[in-house]
């Protein structure tokens, strides 16, 4: 596969978008949750629920 | 439109009035096989298909491509209430996991395949409310790279935000989303570093409130417009080069998501009945270390090629709109 793109700024970026994980709210890890009945996953979103939750105790 | 793709309606969508959008040759499975240009052309043309066939305002546009794909496709899905209304999910969908839709594909096709030949019509000037972009007006830190309106890539070497917010947090709760919001507020003073150069045409920033999180290098990013639109604007009506730099910075996420091993999952959520937070276009990517099925068509060590469902859906000429 032909690189389009320099190899330089691509590394530059991941330095970039590890970086900015300082700068996300990452109160939780993501849990996988699997369905016993069929076997597919859901992914429980525990930082997005927090945040919904955080914000309307901020806002009253 | 161009000769490289065919617009065709989905012989069998989750949702009414779903564009399949494909190139004709099926020797292509990732963005980087096409002219930015190309596929840009194709999603705009798509866009205003349905905007103007079905009063569509609201739509996931998702994208199937990288190294696991056969052949290369997008798919525009309406997702807003007009009077085609989309179709809703109920107990026998639910029940089921089958969907029930309620335009046949073919009657769309040739609805759409008239409208495109009366042309597209004006931007809606309803649309163009007042409003603040939170993203195009660079409020959010950081910059991770933008793509100029030649299509060049240029990534900041700015690192001082970075050592700002590891700074910030040493006296912080950082399961307090208040203290997010702080954080955010005291990074503003480096919101414009780089300075926006008169060329810059899209930016990339990482999502900072992710909906899932995860270890390592999976993580989400977010792509907009890189000069601030102080009227809202819709995707459908960008420039063909302002579309292109959006396709182009797909083009350079898969080439940084490949190098580490990963997949890029790409789409754009326009409106809110489309999951949309802002109303500017914007374009959104995840790297994923696990494949989606959806991304997965060939088989480890099996590039069986005589076989492939889009090839068999552009054959179907009742399907074809362009």
């Amino acid at each position: 596969m032909k690189q389009l793109f320099d190899t330089n700024n691509i590394d530059l970026f991941w330095y970039r978008l590890n970086a900015s994980k300082r700068q996300q709210f990452r109160p939780s890890e993501t849990r996988v949750l699997r369905n016993p009945l069929n076997g597919e996953i859901a992914l429980l979103a525990g930082g997005r629920e927090l945040r919904h939750r955080e914000v309307k105790e901020a806002s009253r | 439109m161009n000769s490289t793709f065919r617009l065709l309606a989905h012989p069998a969508p989750r949702l009414n009035w779903t564009i399949l959008c494909a190139p004709v040759a099926c020797s292509a499975s990732r963005f980087r096989d096409f002219e930015a240009d190309d596929i840009a052309r194709a999603l705009i043309c798509g866009l205003k298909l349905l905007r103007d066939g079905i009063g569509e305002n609201d739509f996931n546009v998702i994208f199937t491509a990288g190294p696991k794909v056969r052949h290369f496709y997008f798919q525009i899905i309406p997702r807003g209430g007009t009077e085609y209304r989309a179709n809703m999910e109920g107990g026998f969908e639910l029940s089921t996991g089958i969907s029930v839709i309620t335009v046949d594909p073919r009657a769309a096709a040739e609805a759409l395949r008239a409208r495109s030949k009366v042309g597209p019509s004006p931007p809606r000037e309803e649309n163009r409310r007042k409003h603040v972009c939170l993203f195009c007006s660079r409020k959010t830190p950081s910059s991770l790279f933008f793509v100029r309106s030649d299509g060049s890539i240029y990534v900041p070497q700015e690192s001082q935000s970075f050592e700002a917010a590891a700074h910030f947090w040493r006296n912080c709760d950082s399961t307090k989303i208040t203290a997010n919001y702080d954080l955010v507020r005291d990074l503003a003073k480096f919101n414009q570093s780089p300075p926006s150069e008169p060329d810059d045409a899209v930016r990339c920033f990482a999502n900072l409130t992710p909906a899932l999180v995860f270890d390592g290098d999976e993580n989400t990013v977010l792509l907009s417009l890189a000069k601030p639109q102080e009227y809202g604007v819709e995707l459908p009506d960008l420039q063909l080069k302002e579309v292109a730099c959006f396709v182009r910075a797909f083009q350079f996420l898969e080439q940084a998501a490949e190098h580490r091993n990963l997949t890029l999952v790409a789409f754009f959520n326009s409106g809110p009945s489309a999951a949309g937070s802002v109303l500017c276009p914007h374009g959104q990517c995840w790297f994923l270390r696990d494949p989606p099925t959806t991304l997965v068509q060939i088989p480890e060590g099996q590039p069986n090629r005589e076989c492939c469902a889009v090839c068999d859906m552009l054959k179907e000429e009742e399907l074809v709109i362009i």
